[in-house]
């Protein structure tokens, strides 16, 4: 039997050296989105699922996908309304695993306070966590985007795929029912 | 009705978002834990990402490479290690600076170069890169050689990582190692196609000192640089959220000038833009920042949208600015002109438009109605003028005349034919929570054309107006919790849709 013995040769290591350079300025281009919305996703989830803590893991996990698709995405300028699309999804499929565990017999996972939120102590912000998340996931999306991060009807309408009169629509009827459920709050 | 509750529902939920401090864990989510969906883990990206590291530093690169048999099957023979002292191979890269040093620390014996020679087959080789301490958690690179299709399976005492060799015969890895201090380990590489393993002796240096950034270029050789500490590792970034205050809401000078202010993170670029102007300005170091907005050809009394953004957030504010009244109204001469019309349906609806004298009444008559308007303090007017009853293909002659003028204007308009509407349907929700579950549906068909809207739970019929648009409000009260049906949408002129549903527990 013959041995065969193979150091690690140069051109090797500078070979993947370029590569690692390319995927350097990858990954701080990553990171540097991470960081500039991490906290305003998490607080959308927030909105959409009205509870801090699942916001957080619907925010984690929206990341992850978006990270996982980061080189097959073609147009980065609109990043963020990718990720704000995946967010909703995020939310909708676990509020489908909410249904299918209803069915089943598994307690419904119900609105509830987080250790966080009640550090908060602030009945009111709960109150209106809760007004929100009481709406149809669409309606709650449009009128979150709308009245929380300034975002224009079409904005809207490109990030969730949406006509702009649905939008319209959408935004129109839950602030309605917000009215209704929070028109006495101030 | 609902602008002033907008108002109150926007100042309810920045204060409810301005109480939730998210915890951020890059290295969490660049790692790929994914707590809500095991299932669908994303092990590309924990694999593509979790390879990524900054400008490395390599210090004390340990190097490792052992024998493999001929056939890439069998057991392994001999196995050798060499470790590298810190001081002889210490890199300040630039990544552009391949660590060939560390390879070159490899002398094979001169029986084994001839060996080399004589054989092909892709040896399995493992050493350690370089060891990136530039930020957070220390991160290991290993590069190394084996066959194609090989698992090679690196593990430290804090962290472990994995790949499949790609058909070139290199594989690499990045390690990230939370919690490892400065100083010597050892990781174990492990090769599935030979069970093969070898001990790479590595070392991790100490965290590099920061420096302040100007300093790095212009520093002047008697120029003593203190260097300052970094931040405790676990003490959470400050996070200065994107704030913005309009100067004044109704300007009151020529040229209009408004002044911004307000925070953002530090270095951030916010940016003004409106229909008369934009502006730009980057935050301050102590994350302020303030801008003047110039708002130029702003018809006096009009108002402006101006939108703020900020590089740093997905935040945006926007305010209204509005233009001062002109001291005296300009009196403009009685004009009118055509302006958009639908002439294809009923009514047909014809605008006018033009100039007058403020607050004269501007009328257009014609033998299928009248239409009257005020002319604005501005000195416009547009009046619009429906026509019904209108015969397809009629003309009307419609006359415009003023009170303040004797000019009298005339047009001709030619009813149209109404467009072949196709048929199309919409449905408001995918699932509802209320008692009875409802849904709405609405959409466009040929006039007159009955819509059949059908599931299992309920229907119902409309029919598509004198514009062809329908809408219909339909009831499922005996549709079952969490049991998606489907709901059909039909013309009787041709045409359907079909629409999931399903009916939900309230949250």
């Amino acid at each position: 039997m013959t041995n065969t013995w193979t150091p690690p040769g140069e051109p090797i290591v500078r070979r993947l050296e370029a590569a690692w350079t390319a995927e350097r300025a990858r990954d701080e281009a990553v990171r540097a989105f991470y960081e500039r919305t991490h906290a305003d996703m998490v607080r959308f989830a927030a909105f959409l699922t009205g509870d801090v803590h699942a916001a957080e893991d619907v925010a984690h996990e929206a990341f992850v996908r978006v990270f996982d698709a980061w080189d097959r995405i073609d147009d980065h300028s609109r990043i963020d309304a990718y990720l704000k699309s995946t967010v909703v999804n995020v939310v909708r499929s676990n509020h489908r695993r909410e249904v299918v565990a209803t069915r089943r017999g598994a307690p419904h996972l119900m609105l509830v306070a987080s250790a966080e939120e009640t550090a908060l102590g602030h009945v009111g912000r709960e109150r209106v966590l809760a007004a929100i998340a009481a709406l149809p996931l669409r309606q709650r999306a449009c009128v979150v985007m709308r009245h929380w991060m300034r975002m224009t009807e079409s904005e809207i309408a490109t990030t969730l795929d949406l006509s702009v009169g649905s939008v319209r629509t959408h935004v129109k009827r839950g602030t309605e029912a917000l009215k209704r459920t929070l028109g006495d709050f101030r | 009705m609902n602008d002033d509750f907008g108002t109150t529902l926007t100042m309810l939920m920045d204060e409810v978002a301005d109480a939730i401090h998210p915890r951020a864990d890059f290295e969490a989510v660049r790692d790929g834990h994914v707590p809500l969906a095991p299932a669908a883990g994303p092990a590309r990206f924990r694999r593509s990402v979790g390879i990524a590291a900054a400008a490395v530093v390599l210090a004390g690169g340990g190097v490792a490479a052992y024998r493999a048999t001929d056939d890439d099957t069998g057991s392994l023979a001999t196995s050798s290690a060499t470790a590298v002292t810190a001081t002889s191979t210490t890199i300040q890269p630039t990544l552009a600076a391949p660590p060939t040093t560390v390879a070159a620390a490899i002398v094979p014996s001169p029986a084994t170069e001839a060996t080399t020679k004589a054989t092909a087959p892709v040896a399995r080789t493992a050493q350690v890169a370089g060891v990136d301490v530039s930020r957070g958690a220390p991160v290991a690179k290993f590069v190394g050689t084996a066959p194609a299709g090989d698992i090679v399976r690196v593990s430290t005492p804090f962290g472990s990582a994995e790949t499949q060799v790609a058909t070139s015969g290199e594989w690499y890895l990045f390690v990230t190692l939370p919690g490892a201090l400065a100083g010597d380990s050892t990781a174990t590489v492990t090769f599935s196609g030979s069970g093969d393993s070898v001990a790479l002796p590595f070392t991790v240096p100490a965290a590099p000192v920061t420096m302040p950034k100007a300093s790095t270029t212009t520093v002047a050789p008697e120029t003593t640089v203190k260097p300052v500490t970094s931040e405790p590792k676990d003490a959470p970034p400050a996070v200065i959220e994107f704030t913005a205050t309009l100067g004044w809401t109704e300007g009151d000078g020529t040229p209009l000038e408004n002044g911004l202010w307000g925070k953002a993170a530090p270095g951030s670029v916010v940016t003004a833009a409106s229909s008369n102007g934009s502006a730009t300005a980057t935050v301050r170091a102590d994350g302020t920042w303030e801008m003047i907005l110039r708002l130029d050809g702003v018809a006096p009394g009009t108002k402006v949208g101006i939108r703020l953004t900020n590089s740093a957030s997905v935040k945006v504010h926007e305010f209204t600015a509005k233009a001062p009244p002109s001291e005296v109204a300009e009196v403009k001469p009685f004009t009118a002109q055509l302006g958009a019309a639908d002439l294809a349906i009923e009514p047909a609806k014809q605008m006018i438009v033009g100039t007058g004298a403020p607050g004269s009444v501007v009328r257009a008559e014609s033998s299928y109605g009248v239409a009257e308007a005020v002319v604005g303090s501005t000195g416009g007017y547009e009046l619009k003028l429906k026509l019904a009853g209108m015969p397809v293909g009629a003309s009307a002659g419609i006359r415009v005349t003023s009170s303040a003028s004797t000019s009298v204007f005339e047009f001709t308009v030619v009813k149209q034919a109404p467009p072949v509407i196709g048929f199309s349907a919409n449905a408001a929700f995918v699932e509802c929570d209320s008692t009875p579950p409802f849904n709405e549906y609405w959409g466009k068909a040929a006039v007159g054309a009955t819509i059949t809207i059908s599931s299992p739970y309920g229907g119902g019929q409309v029919t598509a107006g004198a514009d062809g648009k329908w809408a219909a409000r339909i009831e499922f009260p005996d549709a079952p919790v969490g049991q998606m049906f489907d709901v059909v949408v039909s013309s009787s002129q041709g045409g359907s849709a079909s629409f999931p549903f399903v009916r939900v527990l309230p949250a």
